[in-house]
């Protein structure tokens, strides 16, 4: 059995007295180094450079919003307005008609009717 | 709460932060400990309410900071430990030193409530009220676990064969 002469555990009466057995036999911490402050704060303002999970989210749904919006946008534009198209491929289909040589007067002058009529009707 | 000034801060509190952190930890983890600690006390200081005193949080920080760092850390400790103990055991050491090794694997052996009681208290001398309020628990509790502490730890170091002198 090793014996503690200094300081023995049991003749450490106390808590007190075990605090200080228990102190010179741990020993003390080492010295800081020099610069652990410069290292502290570098690493806080290497933290402060990175963008916050608030900033991150913030411009996530912002990027969403506006894809959201072009996206409608787009399907907006690239869906035809059913009256303009159909009233666009029938002027040409009538102008065409007016003007072919092969149609006869009677026929040009009722698909002129049928153009005016159908302007009426818009 | 205005931004804590942490170079204030540091200079006011590291030496206790670096010898709690040490009773943690040791001497091979205790600088990054340290910076670790410091690093948190600035991240979470939202999470300070003004409701203890701002050292006491500091504190609070620091026990918990390295008691996630022993958690995370255990397996490896353990292993390590045992490597220690075996050549504690096969190489002929200085008494000191032998002492030192021995007393650090038996405050890593006793229950973590009681260690922290016992480091607070008897390691670096807070009141038992102050440790109570470091450790969120009633002082009652941290006198019984202090109790407990010193009695385990005496009777592991026994174990150990550290006996009385029979002298004193």
């Amino acid at each position: 059995m090793k014996l503690v002469d200094q300081e023995n555990i049991y003749a450490a009466k106390g808590e007190a007295g075990f605090s200080r057995f228990l102190k010179s036999g741990l020993g003390s911490a080492p010295s800081a180094p020099v610069n652990e402050l410069a290292l502290i704060q570098r690493r806080i303002s290497a933290e402060e450079q990175k963008p916050s999970f608030f900033k991150i989210w913030r411009t996530g749904a912002a990027t969403a919003a506006f894809a959201l919006a072009a996206a409608v946008m787009l399907a907006v534009l690239r869906s035809p307005a059913p009256s303009t198209f159909q009233s666009t491929a029938l002027f040409e289909q009538t102008y065409a008609g007016l003007v072919a040589p092969d149609y006869s007067v009677d026929e040009t002058v009722a698909m002129e009717d049928a153009w005016y009529d159908y302007i009426g009707v818009l | 709460m205005s931004k804590l000034d942490i170079q204030q801060i540091y200079k006011e509190h590291a030496h206790k932060v670096r010898g709690l952190a040490f009773r943690y930890v040791g001497e091979a983890a205790i600088d990054d400990m340290v910076q670790e600690i410091f690093f948190k006390v600035w991240q979470k200081q939202h999470q300070f309410k003004g409701e203890s005193k701002l050292s006491t949080w500091i504190y609070r920080v620091a026990v918990n900071t390295c008691l996630d760092f022993l958690r995370k850390r255990k397996r490896i400790w353990n292993q390590a430990a045992k490597l220690k103990m075996l050549t504690l055991e096969t190489a002929h050491k200085d008494q000191t030193f032998e002492l030192r090794d021995a007393m650090q694997a038996c405050l890593h052996e006793i229950d973590e409530k009681q260690r922290d009681a016992l480091v607070l208290v008897l390691l670096e001398e807070f009141t038992y009220k102050e440790a109570g309020e470091i450790l969120l628990i009633p002082t009652g509790t941290v006198k019984s676990r202090v109790h407990k502490g010193v009695k385990k730890m005496r009777k592991l170091l026994t174990t150990r064969g550290y006996k009385q002198n029979e002298a004193s």
